[in-house]
């Protein structure tokens, strides 16, 4: 249980994180977060895409479709000033999270 | 290439939300299928090999359609996004406590759910408010007759202390009246007990312009505190003050100062007068306490009233008072019982009773028993019954809507089942949902409850002598009936009681969803479950006839009753007759003849007849009889007539047939010899097969009185009704009045509107005489009509309930038919178009209607046949099985049912196939 929510919460930081450097599609994302942790946060398309759809509404992140020539339409995501503001939150606060973790349980993060 | 767009079109079922956005949805994860299939290609997998690993990314289109739903919606986004954020915040949110944060959430859900369907809301609401309502009024009169306390100390500890009475006269078998040497004894022999005295009056309040009768009690000092009602103002009666010929002073009611006194806080030294006597208030009593006949408006000490010498106090053969007694604080009902049948032997042996009174027994009735006899008692019960019927009626009505509502809403159940929320919840979601309505039914309820109090107070019978011997108007008037803080939460907990009723079915089919079925069927399908939800509508509505049967049967046997109850021969013609009785201290034998004479020289008054007794007058004398030549009967209630002193035209005067022999004439007066008329009854009892015609009689209470002597039966009358309306007559023997001079009262019969002679009989009086006064001044058609008017009472609200039931169960009955036609066009269609024909669609409807209508019945019968029973002693003249209004209301109902199938059963004949098939 906690692992899932730890997972889900975790998540939505990566998301934003992964738009902060610039405008992703959705397959894009899924890609690079199972490339980057290295196969360890693969997790599904039904999760990412709700939660995508989630951030948009919570106005954290803004999707618009973007159509290039020979390349079928996607939709592209990038951070919105509150999702800037919310990233930097997070951030703080899993940094805040690992440090308690490491005064108890010695547990560093990566 | 594949078309993904259709692939996930065709995966991904509807998510019920805007159009454009769920295009855009599905364009996105097309997208990435694509993308996915692409890369797969790209890396060397053959076509098949990458449809299926990207097939395999969305493999659970389950979760992702209710993760997407979750995110798009708002009720279960916010839910999920809590969970989320929960590690954000892991504190704060549950300051307000889960449980009332999600009650409140599904309250709001509620109310906003039911705005969305107005029309149902409307429907429910209209059916929940008048079963409510109704239930609220019955159940006000029940709670005030049943379930208050009486405004009394410790009520359970105060008896009305009376004797049994077997006799015919007595109609609850018991007797309230005491004799002052008796109830002496009584008073000093039983220590366990303390007792008061009182006798009710009607005196006039006189001073003001016009003259006024108000309600008194002549009570023994003791009285209020062994009721235990509290004096508010002012102060109890001293013993001084309950001297023979005593001062003159009062206590009034808390209604009585505030209404003729402003509730000014000085009335305390004030005087009323009372038969033009001034007396003096010396205390105001406890708001409600209106006496022992519910009305009461002043006390005055027992004795003052009476003069010096009289022999009320000393005669052990005058009843004239009534008796109640409070347990002392240390005993109980079995000691004090112990000590008052001791009583009843010693105080028969000093006062020996007369012969038809040695079986008598004191007894200690419970003063609420007293006050409520069980025939009200019962009639209040069946009347709640019914309308708790009716309600039932009503709930499964509403189930069966509620049922059809959720239909459309199985796939928002399912979404938010498969998102996590257990069944539990989501019942409790759907309860929320059904009690909101009912509680806005039960506001409405109330209202309508209010004004059918009113209604109840309004027409509550009349106080008569009647098969409800029990007088529904004292009654009403003792326990006064409203709507008071129990009544109102009575309401609203029989809302949410009402609410859950007709909810949880619904709730419980509704959550019995398979997530998967659910999402897989097209967003309005229940073909899945259709049959099993079919079958519980069916058998609701089955349930819906069975209690209607019960209830029209019910009505019906009161109906029947009723009209037996008119059609009962009174005896004599009640038209245009006004009856009254005239009091005088006059003891003039000529008075009641002059002043007849002159009230018979009033224009429109036709003839006017002396008597002892009108026609349904109640109680009048009775006396033993006995036959010249044979022996005293030894039992007295086999000798017993009643006795009437008439004048001679009185049988031409009310039209009561005169069977044999002779009327009176003027020539029976004083002096000459002693003649009798026997009513039919009489004549059967004590002359089977003589003619009585020459027979001598006599009357005489006492065994061996002396100096009565025998009479000649001269004729044989026909029976009249004078005791009640539905009783048996009994034998009553006739004397002309001049032979006795005992009649007081008078019956006129007027020759227009006997309302209209009133006033100019009571000026008549007054001018013959002024100290006369004229009392119990009614017309006969109204005492005939007050003497069915508990029996029109009970019926009209029977039947009213009854059709209610009727009226709901039809539109439950069509409501299901017309719902099952419409899940069945497309199969309708089908039979039609394989060639079948209007009359078999027609047939195929109703059989289906027909299963559950005989179902229904066959419970009903089998439910009316038992329940029936508990009204036998509302009934006159029909036996509480009465196969008749069985057969007729059985199928009477039937009838209405098969009409209430037909309609829908119509429609599904007009089914076009071609439509019905291109349906799906």
């Amino acid at each position: 249980m906690i692992e899932k929510e730890v997972k889900r919460g975790s998540t939505e930081t990566l998301i934003l994180a992964l738009i902060e450097e610039r405008a992703r599609h959705g397959y894009e994302i899924a890609k690079l977060i199972e490339a980057r942790s290295e196969g360890v946060l693969q997790f599904h398309v039904a999760s990412l895409y709700p939660l995508l759809y989630r951030l948009e509404k919570r106005g954290l992140i803004k999707g618009r479709w973007v159509e290039k020539a020979g390349e079928r339409r996607r939709r592209f995501y990038s951070l919105t000033p509150e999702g800037k503001k919310a990233l930097t939150e997070q951030r703080q606060t899993w940094a805040d999270f690992f440090s308690a973790l490491d005064r108890v349980a010695k547990i560093k993060p990566a | 290439m594949s078309d993904w767009k259709k692939y996930v079109r065709e995966h991904l079922p509807h998510l019920a939300i805007e159009p454009g956005r769920e295009m855009e949805i599905v364009d996105e994860l097309a997208e990435h299928l694509d993308a996915a299939y692409r890369d797969a290609l790209a890396g060397g997998a053959s076509e098949q090999e990458a449809y299926k690993l990207a097939a395999e990314l969305f493999a659970d289109w389950r979760l992702m359609e209710c993760e997407v739903a979750a995110a798009e919606h708002y009720g279960a986004g916010a839910r999920l996004g809590r969970a989320i954020g929960e590690w954000n915040q892991p504190l704060n949110s549950q300051k307000r406590g889960p449980i009332m944060e999600s009650l409140l959430q599904d309250l709001r859900y509620g109310l906003r759910m039911t705005l969305k369907k107005p029309g149902f809301a409307l429907v429910a609401v209209i059916m929940l408010s008048l079963g409510i309502g109704a239930n609220t009024a019955i159940f006000s009169v029940v709670h005030a007759l049943m379930l208050r306390p009486l405004p009394y100390f410790e009520p359970e500890r105060v008896f009305s202390v009376c004797e049994t009475d077997n006799s015919p006269r007595s109609r609850d078998g018991l007797s309230t009246l005491w004799a002052s040497p008796r109830f002496e004894m009584l008073r000093q022999g039983v220590p366990t007990m303390d007792f008061a005295a009182f006798n009710s009056v009607l005196s006039k309040l006189t001073g003001a312009e016009e003259p006024e009768q108000i309600s008194g009690e002549y009570v023994s000092p003791n009285y209020f505190s062994v009721l235990g009602v509290r004096v508010i103002a002012g102060r109890a009666f001293t013993e001084e003050e309950n001297q023979v010929g005593g001062s003159k002073v009062v206590m009034v009611s808390h209604g009585f100062w505030q209404e003729r006194f402003g509730g000014a806080p000085d009335v305390i030294g004030k005087t009323i007068e009372l038969n033009k006597t001034p007396h003096t208030i010396v205390g105001v009593l406890q708001p409600g306490f209106k006496g022992q006949r519910g009305s009461t408006n002043f006390w005055a000490p027992f004795n003052s009233d009476l003069q010096p010498g009289s022999r009320r106090l000393t005669d052990p053969n005058i009843w004239w008072f009534e008796v109640i007694g409070r347990l002392k604080s240390d005993a109980s009902r079995r000691q004090a019982e112990a000590g008052v049948s001791l009583m009843t032997r010693r105080i028969a042996e000093k006062y020996p009773p007369h012969a038809s009174f040695r079986d008598r027994q004191i007894k200690l009735v419970p003063l609420r028993d007293r006050k409520l006899n069980p025939v009200i008692r019962q009639s209040f019960l069946i009347m709640l019954a019914a309308v708790g019927f009716t309600l039932l009626i009503a709930c499964a009505n509403l189930a069966n809507l509620m049922m059809t509502r959720m239909a459309p809403r199985r796939r928002e159940i399912a979404v938010r089942l498969a998102v996590g929320a257990t069944r539990w919840r989501i019942v409790r979601q759907l309860l929320v949902e059904s009690i909101v309505i009912s509680l806005i039914g039960g506001m409405f309820g109330l209202l309508l409850a209010f004004w059918g109090v009113d209604l109840l107070n309004k027409f509550k019978p009349a106080s008569s002598g009647s098969i409800f011997w029990a007088n529904y108007a004292n009654a009403f008037k003792f326990f006064s009936i409203g709507l008071d803080a129990p009544v109102t939460i009575f309401n609203f907990a029989l809302a949410v009681i009402t609410g859950v009723v007709f909810g949880l079915i619904p709730a419980i089919q509704a959550t019995r969803v398979d997530v998967n079925d659910a999402l897989k069927e097209g967003a309005d399908g229940t073909a899945g479950l259709f049959r099993r939800r079919l079958n519980l509508r069916q058998a609701l509505v089955a349930l819906e006839v069975a209690v209607t049967l019960t209830l029209v049967i019910g009505a019906g046997l009161m109906l029947r009753s009723f009209a037996e109850m008119q059609a009962i021969n009174l005896g004599f013609d009640p038209d245009r007759i006004l009856s009254f009785y005239v009091e005088s201290s006059e003891q003039n034998t000529d008075f009641y003849r002059q002043l007849r004479e002159r009230i018979a020289a009033l224009p429109g008054v036709e003839s006017v007849s002396l008597t002892i007794v009108s026609p349904l007058g109640g109680a009048y004398s009775n006396q033993a009889m006995q036959v010249y030549g044979r022996p005293p009967e030894p039992d007295i209630e086999k000798s017993r007539v009643f006795f009437h002193a008439v004048n001679h035209d009185y049988f031409r005067n009310l039209r009561i047939p005169i069977l044999r022999g002779r009327s009176f004439t003027a020539e029976d007066r004083a002096g000459t010899k002693r003649v009798a008329i026997l009513n039919a009854t009489a004549a059967r009892q004590f002359f089977p097969n003589e003619d009585p015609v020459g027979q001598r009689i006599k009357l005489g209470f006492y065994e061996g009185t002396p100096g009565e002597e025998w009479a000649e039966v001269v004729g044989v009358a026909g029976d009249v009704k004078y005791l009640s309306l539905d009783g048996e007559v009994v034998s009553d023997v006739y004397h002309p009045n001049d032979q006795f001079n005992e009649a007081h009262t008078m019956v006129a019969r007027t020759s227009h509107d006997p309302k209209l002679l009133i006033g100019a009989i009571r000026n008549e009086v007054r001018a013959f005489n002024k100290d006369a006064a004229v009392g119990s001044l009614e017309m006969m058609e109204q005492r005939v009509s007050n003497a069915t008017s508990s029996a029109r009472f009970n019926t009209s609200l029977m039947s009213l309930f009854a059709l209610l039931a009727l009226l709901l169960a039809a539109i439950g009955i069509y409501g299901v038919i017309a719902y099952a036609v419409s899940e069945r066009t497309r199969e309708i269609g089908v039979r039609m178009a394989l060639g079948a024909q209007a009359r078999d669609v027609l047939k195929l409807v109703l059989f289906q209607g027909m299963k559950m209508i005989a179902a229904g019945l066959t419970i009903g019968l089998f439910g009316a046949f038992a329940l029936t029973r508990v009204m036998k002693n509302l009934l006159y003249g029909v036996s509480a099985t009465d196969p008749l209004t069985f057969a007729a209301v059985s199928l009477s109902l039937a009838a209405i049912a098969l009409l209430a199938c037909y309609v829908p059963a119509r429609r599904a004949t007009k089914v076009d196939p071609i439509i019905a098939l291109r349906q799906e």
